[in-house]
């Protein structure tokens, strides 16, 4: 759930989303003494992917690495047909903006809209205006990536 | 619409089953440990070797050159405050930075590590600025009495400290734009969560 969030958030790059979710690790670890029980270990998870991965943003600014998304074709790479798809389907996400990207990948990994609002901290209405805002995008890109 | 969004759950499902981290778990958390012991290292080194400096001038102008003169004790005062200033400052601005909550919601969060940035930029402006001032009235304070024993090598030891001023400034604006770019992206990204 971390490592794939992880590739969709830096555009399927895979040393970059390994070296994110090592960030995120950290962190949990980290945080582990804070867990109450008031919030399910996945939704607390969630809080700490998410953060971590907009904390990481401008440490990746001030590397300027290359992304897959930005930098190179996928042909150079050698992927099967499968994996191909689900690049695409990580690049597409990855032309979002950062929260969106985030809110997104929550979404489909079937969290619950009450939780998304939790973990980002905004209103359950605004949540669902941005998702359908998203929505739209994210099957334009993927039409447009085909 | 809403096929569509079944087919890219799907399509994210069937991506999971050929994601998986190529680490062992026990290299995950050897790598883990030692970026987070670099990280500490990092937040730690400048306070560090700010305070290798101040022990070292402190040193030098007790046992090699005790200065005899009040103005001249009152630039190493200076100097060696200075120093102390901003190991002070760099110990709260450390202990800032590992208070951002990253338990907090996304916005919370954001809303913390803004206010970690602004306080930043005020120690980045107007305190720095300050504190260079001070230690460069203190090396002058002192440089009377310096001369007298050392003669017109002082002049040697001044430009070294020009030069010194040039590389430190240099290093404080990129210190500067480097973390005003970091306001910049949360403040954007503070942008994105409210619209």
């Amino acid at each position: 759930m971390v490592y794939q969030m992880c590739m969709g958030f830096m555009k399927g790059d895979r040393d970059m989303a390994s070296d994110l979710s090592q960030e995120i690790f950290i962190n949990i670890w980290n945080a582990l003494g804070q867990f109450k029980n008031e919030s399910s270990h996945k939704t607390w998870i969630y809080r700490i992917t998410v953060n971590t991965c907009l904390q990481q943003i401008r440490k990746e600014k001030n590397k300027k690495r290359v992304s897959i998304g930005e930098g190179f074709d996928l042909a150079d790479v050698p992927v099967s047909p499968a994996e191909e798809n689900h690049l695409r389907l990580y690049r597409a996400v990855g032309q979002l903006e950062e929260v969106d990207r985030l809110i997104i990948m929550m979404v489909l990994e079937e969290v619950g809209y009450d939780e998304i609002a939790r973990v980002i901290g905004i209103s359950d209405a605004n949540l669902r205006v941005k998702i359908h805002r998203i929505k739209k995008a994210l099957k334009e890109l993927l039409q447009y990536a085909e | 619409m809403q096929n569509d969004i079944d087919d890219i759950v799907n399509q994210w499902k069937e991506a999971r089953k050929s994601v998986h981290s190529q680490e062992s778990i026990d290299k995950l958390i050897s790598t883990a440990e030692s970026r987070r012991k670099s990280s500490v290292a990092f937040h730690y080194g400048n306070m560090a070797v700010l305070s290798a400096l101040a022990v070292i001038l402190v040193l030098f102008f007790i046992y090699l050159f005790p200065f005899q003169e009040t103005i001249s004790r009152i630039g190493v005062a200076c100097m060696v405050g200075t120093l102390l200033v901003r190991v002070i400052i760099e110990y709260f601005s450390a202990r800032k930075a590992a208070r951002i909550n990253l338990l907090e919601s996304t916005l919370a969060a954001t809303d913390q590590t803004l206010k970690f940035y602004e306080f930043r930029k005020k120690i980045h402006g107007p305190v720095t600025i300050a504190l260079v001032a001070l230690y460069t009235i203190g090396l002058a304070l002192l440089t009377q009495e310096f001369r007298k024993h050392i003669g017109d090598i002082i002049f040697l030891f001044d430009a070294m400290y020009c030069l010194g001023g040039v590389v430190l400034i240099w290093q404080i604006r990129k210190g500067i734009k480097k973390e005003m770019n970091d306001l910049q992206e949360i403040i954007r990204i503070k942008t994105q969560l409210n619209t």
